[in-house]
């Protein structure tokens, strides 16, 4: 008799261990790590289109040195981050920097409004569009990244896959800022007046 | 009582994301998907959206994409982009996976008419097809001359033209035949596993039909039943309909193991009639899938924001 109710509770935490969340944890965790792999792949894909990009714009707009310097220097120190997106420093870190890659090309591309020949070159105008459909993926990608991972974390913090969580170590993951979500996921705007003020 | 206690979290879950996501409200509502062409503007003529959706339906005959058209009135306050990629994430046009290999063959023609804008969403599996900068010269050659004329089925009719030669030349899977088609429910994209899943739920009942041996009757065909349902709920079931298979393997196994003791009749053959009995109870549940038979759907391609937009 002991013998078999002993079976029963060994069958029923086995059950209800899996019933308190375990596989949907270990699903959601991978449905995290596919996701910002995605982001890193189109951020990368970014980071691909700018020595093309900046060749380019050199032929036509070679006195515009600052800016391209820039895009340059901001590209190459994305390149150098190491992210780890479970550390909130990293994370932030990460996107600052890809923050300053944006912020650096889409000068670039405001300057580039003032050349004439630069925009009507068949070349320039395909990185532009690659440049856009990948800015797109991002915003996409970012998109589901924020989702999976706010699935994760409202499955580890609810009761009672928080104990399933808790025994097994996951904690929840931070988030990217949303307030910069909103700024990013705008269209870079194309302000024709700013570079005639410069000049 | 694990059934119970996954239900309520499933509840509480979706309250929350329900919730969590007050911006629903902003947001232009998205057309209901019903045939290939969409037009709640009234741009087209019924003999301009017929000669299109024929193109289009031959499209899907001959090579298996799905390529839709849908004019509205407009996308605000989203961009096109982020309403585009929302209406390609619920319709799910284009093949999921045929024969295991994901597929995304799908294409959105989006035009946004008081806004100005238009779109053409890619698929991921046809994004070397269609890579942007040739989406965006369908826009920038065939459609945008057009729509500035104000002759919104010439630019649609010249896209559709362009993106059917780009797709031809694409390898890709052969077209669906009626029978591997998975119904009209964008859900059963991930169709075909559904054979799969009985596997576990009767090794659940062996195992519960063994356990009655061990532990007796009724903890065994209740460990035997929670099996069954846990194994539904694993192979992808949703809560109810894995309770209701837990519930029914409960039940099957109590009454086999009490025919059992009262006749001892030979096992093999009372089993058979829980195996018949059995897969009625789960067609039941199966009926939650829903779907199936008349109009058009899109067959779980998925999308990541590859194509390009522009305006006329």
């Amino acid at each position: 008799m002991v013998g078999r109710i002993f079976a029963a509770l060994a069958l029923a935490t086995t059950l209800a261990l899996s019933g308190c969340g375990y596989n949907d944890i270990q699903a959601l965790d991978e449905g995290t790590k596919s996701s910002w792999s995605e982001v890193l792949n189109q951020y990368q894909r970014r980071a691909d289109l700018i020595p093309n990009l900046v060749k380019t714009v050199q032929g036509y707009a070679n006195q515009e040195k600052d800016v391209l310097i820039a895009v340059t220097e901001a590209r190459s120190r994305v390149g150098q981050i190491k992210v780890d997106p479970s550390d909130p420093a990293s994370l932030k870190q990460f996107e600052q920097a890809q923050r300053d890659v944006s912020g650096a090309l889409s000068r670039l591309l405001v300057v580039s409004e003032n050349y004439p020949q630069l925009k009507s070159d068949a070349s320039f105008r395909e990185l532009q569009t690659q440049l856009e459909g990948t800015e797109n993926r991002i915003t996409v990608a970012r998109k589901r990244y924020i989702d999976s991972i706010a699935q994760f974390n409202v499955a580890v913090r609810q009761f009672p896959a928080n104990l399933t969580a808790m025994a097994f170590g996951y904690k929840d993951k931070p988030q990217f800022a949303v307030e910069n979500e909103k700024e990013i996921s705008k269209p870079p705007s194309v302000n024709f007046d700013k570079p005639a003020e410069k000049k | 009582m694990t059934a119970l206690l996954r239900s309520a979290c499933g509840v509480v879950l979706l309250a929350l994301t329900l919730l969590c996501s007050p911006w629903l409200a902003a947001q232009q509502p998205l057309p209901s998907l019903q045939s290939r062409v969409t037009d709640t503007t009234g741009s087209l003529s019924a003999e301009q959206i017929g000669d299109l959706d024929a193109r289009l339906a031959a499209l899907e005959q001959r090579k298996g994409s799905q390529l839709v058209v849908v004019i509205v009135a407009s996308t605000q306050p989203e961009a096109i982009e982020e309403y585009s990629i929302r209406l390609a994430q619920a319709w799910k046009i284009g093949r999921g996976k045929v024969q295991g290999k994901k597929v995304d063959d799908g294409v959105i023609l989006l035009v946004a008419k008081n806004d100005r804008r238009v779109r053409i969403e890619v698929g991921y599996g046809l994004e070397g097809a269609i890579p942007d900068a040739l989406a965006k010269r369908v826009i920038t050659e065939a459609v945008s001359p057009k729509f500035r004329q104000g002759d919104f089925y010439g630019g649609i009719s010249g896209a559709v033209t362009d993106l059917t030669k780009l797709i031809d030349g694409e390898p890709l899977p052969e077209p669906w035949h009626d029978s591997q088609r998975q119904g009209s429910n964008p859900n059963s994209g991930q169709g075909g596993d559904d054979l799969g899943m009985f596997a576990p739920i009767l090794f659940a009942l062996f195992a519960g039909f063994i356990a009655t041996k061990v532990l007796g009757r009724f903890l065994g065909s209740a460990a035997g039943g929670a099996g069954a349902g846990f194994m539904a709920m694993t192979a992808g079931l949703s809560l109810p309909i894995a309770a209701v298979v837990g519930a029914g393997g409960f039940l099957l196994l109590l009454i086999f193991a009490a025919s059992r003791r009262g006749l001892s009749p030979i096992g093999s053959h009372t089993y058979r009639p829980g195996g018949v009995i059995f897969p009625g109870g789960f067609g039941g549940g199966g009926g939650g899938f829903g779907g199936g038979g008349g109009g058009f759907g899109g067959g779980g391609g998925g999308f990541g924001g590859g194509g390009a937009s522009g305006d006329w």
